[in-house]
């Protein structure tokens, strides 16, 4: 796609957008351009699309400004957090401006006492996480990464790697300050009411923060949230995480009288499984996951090639932690919490035929690797071993269900396989809230060229929306299908969804076409 | 596509094994941000979280790593052209060269981004592409044979006036101590390259200098994309002590380091070569110095780039080692000092400022990065920020004299006389 640089309309929106950011936040500049339209999973033909501006807003003010520009001179716009997931969001139509946020990097507070924090879109994980940690305080963090924004987690998907206790991140906002695509203010959540705060998530009621819920997020078709308060949640260890040698041989030991790593076998995935469904009931651990083996490596190796060595060569991961369960018991209130929880989970795997892990192999993962689901670090090694990745699948529902998606999952991924690489049916299960629901997902390394990216576009893309229509299971491809095009297998909700777009954002410039296609719908009825 | 025992591997043999390839570097970049951020495990404070100074301080991604890929794609794939953007060249000069995003991407996707700045640097010298503020300094480099604007090169082997030190343009050594261009010709400087001769003669070493005849290492103009300046330093240096005799060259300057031992070696260099930290630790752990004085003093350490992360030779999975190690030693065992970390140490060390031409092109940028570590350093209470570069010192003693900050500079070597 070329974008029409230099011509009268595009002078006339970027003296504009200098007229309320100043010269040194907005750029027109090509190079500058080239900066902003790719990532790992942004497929080849996407990368030829280049936004025409960027802009750095200071303020709510500067947003609602900028947003009030965007519907005066009808240019589209997009927002980027840490930018990881571009793709989402990159240049697709002419004039576009992406509204990067890295000026907006404030931790405004942390209530200890309220277990609450505010803040703005350039924050990130680790960031909120390492003040939280100082007031005994912790943050959920994604599979994404903790360099990536916290606000976008918590507003654009929710997943997280913590998620067995801290919940869906989308549930821990309190409070919301939105510029509605208009650029008129929203204030929703327990800020409804001025004087209440950001303590409490509900206000009196009727709250528009269920609006920008759901699997895949808005992302950012709704407008754009400057601030959220975002719950925060007991954290019993150090105030520090505590780490140990150079890079890339780091470890992360947790003390072991509150932190106890578990990981164990079945044979089959199904009994996994059911003991991650009996762990759950007895409500114990701080982190939970089945992770498929290929996550081991991913995170784990130092190289490339330690990564190829042991996955493929020498099959190290396949044949130790297959159908593994992953749980880290926290002693949050004392050694005698720790105990107790022990007692139980050991007498669980017991029961339901779980083998503990070789000593070798837990020693040789947990100490480098298994922290980074307190504090993810390493999880971008994903991109690593062949240049890109795709979530070819993914669920959000029962345990049982979760189980069905994966079985009918893995065809795709077999029909698909070359030209995606090697993954060992990839069956990632995330509980949530003790485990009454779980993220089913199927992650698979790919190279990034046109030929993966054709695939996942043209193939996958479609036969994961049938197989979704035909079991009933809601699966998403989160950078690929838009409303329009996944709804028609679910209840029609794009109607609805379509609906909310034209009273919020009446001249489509909120990021159109990735959370639902408005022209493309509106050709149809035609 | 490659099948090994019925699984598909990558067909590109670079993602099994990886090996130095430009194009694959920037095209396989996959906008992690992790060259933006230290190392999330080691994020241990919100305020000082980032590890590049030119993200930071510039915002948009151009100015990062990642950003800094994006472009360097668009010119080898001929989609972008010099003369498209205006902001081209402060796109590859806005950036101290510190390392801080290579030895992230290095962690995370095993590659080196550092090495793609460097290559396009040299690519736009070799171009014509000639970043304005640079020409100056080179200039006055070829006439002066320093980097120290102004200062010509009839003043260098002032510092050792009084010294009575083997002069190896007349005599002959074993070891020669390099000043570098800064201790050389910034006076207020000369105590550190004066204190680094007084440790070596307390210990015995039997060493000399170049004295006026010393010149540039030529790293800092090769940062800066000339190629050609490294190549003729290097030449010149080497015969200079190849005719000393010299088998080690022992330095106080981190960039000089940094080139003798990593850059030299491919144009002929066979030397040994230490810096003075790691010779003042190797001659303290022989016995060869004995510290007699108590220096109550509590000091924060800091990693000058070249001395830390890139000191080190890549290879993947190994660790991303430097001289972390001597330094802090060094201040362990003098008695009486307190060693106080910052946030951001080792292999996540916030740089300086002056590094890649910045000291000289973008004043602006240059301080706020120095200050930015003076107020890191302030957090940890420490009476001193202690270093072991004078590049690194000149830029805290000017951010700090700037904001009328109350810390005290000081080179290692200088605490290390303190205690003699």
């Amino acid at each position: 796609m070329e974008m029409p640089f230099g011509d009268e309309k595009h002078k006339l929106i970027y003296n504009e957008l200098v007229n309320v950011l100043g010269p040194n936040y907005v750029s027109d500049d090509p190079a500058v351009m080239e900066t902003y339209n790719r990532e790992s999973q942004t497929p080849t033909f996407l990368i030829r699309g280049k936004p025409e501006f960027v802009v750095m807003p200071g303020s709510t003010e500067d947003v609602q400004q900028i947003l009030r520009l965007a519907n005066r001179y009808r240019f589209p716009y997009s927002i980027v957090g840490s930018g990881l997931l571009l793709a989402v969001v990159s240049a697709v139509k002419p004039y576009w401006c992406i509204i990067d946020t890295k000026r907006l990097d404030r931790i405004i507070k942390i209530d200890g006492k309220n277990m609450y924090a505010i803040i703005e879109p350039h924050v990130t994980h680790a960031q909120l996480q390492a003040e939280a940690m100082k007031k005994g305080l912790f943050n959920g963090i994604p599979e994404a990464g903790a360099q990536s924004s916290s606000l976008a987690n918590h507003i654009f998907a929710g997943m997280q790697g913590t998620g067995y206790r801290t919940g869906y991140a989308s549930r821990n906002v309190l409070g919301v300050e939105w510029v509605l695509p208009t650029g008129d203010i929203l204030r929703t959540g327990s800020l409804t009411n001025p004087s209440a705060g950001y303590f409490w998530g509900e206000g009196p009621g009727s709250d528009a923060r269920g609006l920008l819920r759901g699997l895949i997020g808005h992302r950012g078709a709704f407008g754009i949230i400057t601030k959220i308060a975002a719950k925060l949640y007991p954290w019993p260890g150090p105030a520090v995480l505590p780490t140990e040698g150079v890079a890339p041989d780091k470890k992360c030991e947790l003390p072991r009288e509150k932190f106890r790593w578990y990981l164990f076998t079945y044979p089959t995935l199904h009994r996994a499984i059911e003991a991650i469904r009996e762990i759950g009931k007895a409500e114990i651990g701080g982190i939970m996951h089945h992770w498929p083996p290929v996550y081991y490596p991913w995170w784990w190796a130092k190289s490339k090639e330690e990564y190829w060595r042991t996955w493929t060569t020498e099959e190290y991961w396949q044949r130790n932690v297959k159908n593994c369960v992953a749980i880290c018991l926290w002693g949050y209130t004392s050694e005698k919490q720790m105990e107790y929880e022990e007692k139980v989970l050991k007498q669980i795997i017991k029961e339901t035929g779980g083998k503990l892990i070789p000593d070798e192999v837990y020693q040789r993962w947990v100490p480098y690797a298994a922290n980074n689901w307190v504090r993810d670090t390493n999880g971008n090694r994903m991109a690593r071993p062949a240049g890109g990745y795709y979530i070819s699948d993914m669920a959000i529902d029962s345990l049982d269900d979760c189980e069905r998606n994966f079985e009918s999952g893995w065809p795709i991924l077999d029909k698909y396989t070359p030209p995606l690489l090697h993954s060992d049916h990839p069956a990632w299960v995330a509980p949530y809230d003790f485990a009454h629901y779980a993220l089913a997902e199927m992650d698979v390394p790919r190279e990034k060229d046109d030929e993966s990216d054709l695939i996942a576009v043209g193939g996958i893309l479609h036969d994961v929306i049938t197989k979704s229509a035909e079991s009933q299971l809601p699966a998403f491809l989160l950078s690929t299908s838009p409303y329009d095009r996944s709804g028609p297998a679910f209840a029609n909700i794009h109607l609805l969804v379509a609906k909310l777009k034209k009273a919020l954002d009446p001249y489509n410039v909120a990021n159109p076409t990735r959370f639902i296609n408005m022209e493309r719908m509106g050709k149809a009825e035609a | 596509m490659v099948m090994e025992g019925g699984k598909v591997l990558p067909k590109d043999p670079w993602h099994r094994k990886y090996y130095w390839d430009m194009r694959k570097v920037v095209w396989n970049c996959s906008r992690c941000s992790v060259c933006k951020w230290v190392d999330s495990w080691e994020v241990k404070s919100a305020r000082f979280a980032k590890i590049c100074p030119s993200s930071l301080y510039y915002l948009f991604d151009a100015y990062s790593c990642q950003g800094r890929m994006d472009v360097s794609l668009a010119l080898i794939d001929g989609k972008l052209k010099y003369e498209d953007s205006p902001a081209l060249l402060d796109i590859f000069y806005k950036c101290n060269m510190c390392g801080g995003c290579d030895a992230m991407c290095k962690r995370v996707q095993d590659m080196e981004p550092l090495r793609v700045i460097q290559e396009i640097r040299t690519r736009l010298v070799g171009d014509g592409q000639l970043l304005p503020a640079n020409v100056p300094v080179i200039d006055h480099l070829r006439q002066e044979d320093n980097m120290v604007m102004t200062k010509p090169k009839a003043e260098r082997g002032k510092w050792a006036k009084g010294l009575r030190v083997k002069d190896l343009t007349q005599r002959k050594a074993d070891i020669v101590f390099h000043a570098g261009c800064r201790l050389s010709l910034d006076e207020e400087l000369w105590k550190v390259a004066r204190a680094a001769v007084t440790i070596l003669k307390a210990a015995g070493v039997d060493f000399g200098i170049m004295g006026k005849d010393e010149t540039c290492c030529g790293g800092r103009a090769y940062e800066m994309g000339y190629y050609g300046e490294l190549t003729k330093y290097a030449q010149n240096n080497i015969e200079a002590w190849t005719n000393a005799g010299v088998k080690t060259v022992v330095t106080a300057c981190s960039d000089g380091y940094y080139t003798f031992k990593h850059l030299y070696p491919e144009l002929g260099s066979k030397f040994e070569v230490l810096h003075i930290v790691e010779f003042i630790d190797r001659l303290i752990k022989e016995g060869k110095l004995k510290f007699t004085k108590t220096v109550p003093m509590s000091v924060t350490y800091h990693d000058p780039c070249h001395l830390g992360r890139r000191d080190h030779v890549y290879v993947p999975g190994e660790a991303i080692m430097g001289l972390y190690d001597p330094p802090r030693d060094i201040i362990k065992s003098i008695p009486g000092v307190e060693l106080i970390e910052m946030y951001r140490i080792k292999e996540y060390a916030w740089c300086c400022g002056a590094g890649g031409g910045v000291i000289d092109a973008y004043p602006d940028f240059n301080r706020f990065t120095a200050a930015e570590r003076i107020e890191e350093a302030k957090e940890t209470g420490a009476e001193a920020i202690v270093t072991a570069c004078p590049w690194c010192e000149r830029n805290f003693i000017d951010a700090i004299n700037e904001r009328g900050d109350k810390m005290k500079v000081l080179d290692i070597v200088e605490l290390v006389q303190q205690a003699l």
